[in-house]
């Protein structure tokens, strides 16, 4: 109870899944860092992901949601998400 | 997150028992004057209130994110059932150890045992259904963990509290009939405050 009231993350299970099928993305290269924090029956992800080559920004932003959007899809619970790509942690 | 475990349902079975017993336990406790008995009666009208407490934490969490509170009130939740598990110890169990000590300076001669052993016996049936309740529950968040894994890795607080719940009262309400058993046997009042 203590460490919910804290914030503590989503069960390590839930979140092994969440990290193998944000890697297996083909829009993602690999993800450098995720973070996430159980919010009562709600789930608040921030990722941080170096992304596949894109010819330009749109093509980025796009590639971007189009994982936010199947994430969501996958697991439900998740209501908010964060996704920063990058190069580096 | 884990599972589909309904713990609404959970807590509303754990509602229903104690409003049960609660009810018997009173009855039982203005027939016969025993105080373990009134100590049970509060604890178990204790335990409804809490539920209560629970089904209001369940309804805040469900508020929708504002300005203000731009992640919404999904964490009220723990909020609720932290303080559900301090009355649970605090109310259910320090009033007991108060009736005890107070029938250890003032015994009573243990009226109607049959009563008291049929309100408790009625109990462990109630509360056993909401175990079984708040099992099922449980068993669908598990996904194959063992219970132990599921009690230490679950972030489900609600479903945490009534299944701790349902355990101590399980636990509290065999060693009170089998103290009245003892008081019966005996005839040592000894063993009816400390139940």
């Amino acid at each position: 109870m203590k460490d919910l009231l804290i914030g503590q993350g989503v069960e390590p299970k839930r979140r092994e899944e969440l990290m193998a099928f944000i890697n297996a993305r083909p829009e993602v290269d690999v993800v450098l860092n995720l973070l996430t924090l159980q919010m009562g029956p709600d789930v608040m992800v921030a990722v941080k992901a170096r992304m596949s080559p894109a010819p330009d920004q749109t093509t980025l932003i796009e590639a971007i949601n189009s994982v936010e959007r199947a994430m969501k899809a996958q697991f439900p619970d998740i209501r908010w998400s964060f996704f920063e790509p990058d190069i580096a942690d | 997150m884990s599972g589909q475990a309904n713990s609404l349902r959970a807590i509303l079975l754990a509602l229903g028992a104690n409003f049960a017993i609660f009810i018997s336990k009173l009855v039982a406790a203005l027939i016969t004057g025993s105080g373990a008995m009134l100590a049970e009666a509060v604890h178990s009208l204790a335990d409804c209130g809490n539920q209560g407490l629970l089904l209001l934490g369940m309804r805040q969490a469900d508020r929708p994110p504002s300005e203000e509170y731009p992640l919404g009130w999904g964490r009220a939740l723990y909020f609720w059932s932290f303080l559900v598990a301090m009355l649970l110890f605090s109310v259910g169990g320090m009033f007991s150890i108060y009736e005890g000590i107070h029938k250890l300076n003032h015994p009573e001669p243990l009226k109607w045992p049959w009563l008291a052993i049929g309100v408790l016996a009625f109990g462990v049936v109630a509360e056993s259904i909401s175990m079984h309740g708040c099992l099922q529950e449980v068993n669908k968040a598990r996904e194959g963990r063992s219970l132990w894994r599921w009690f230490r890795e679950t972030r489900s607080s609600e479903l945490l509290v009534i299944f701790g719940e349902d355990l101590a009262a399980l636990l509290g309400l065999t060693i009170a009939l089998l103290a009245v058993l003892a008081t019966m046997i005996t005839g040592d009042l000894l063993y009816d405050a400390a139940r």
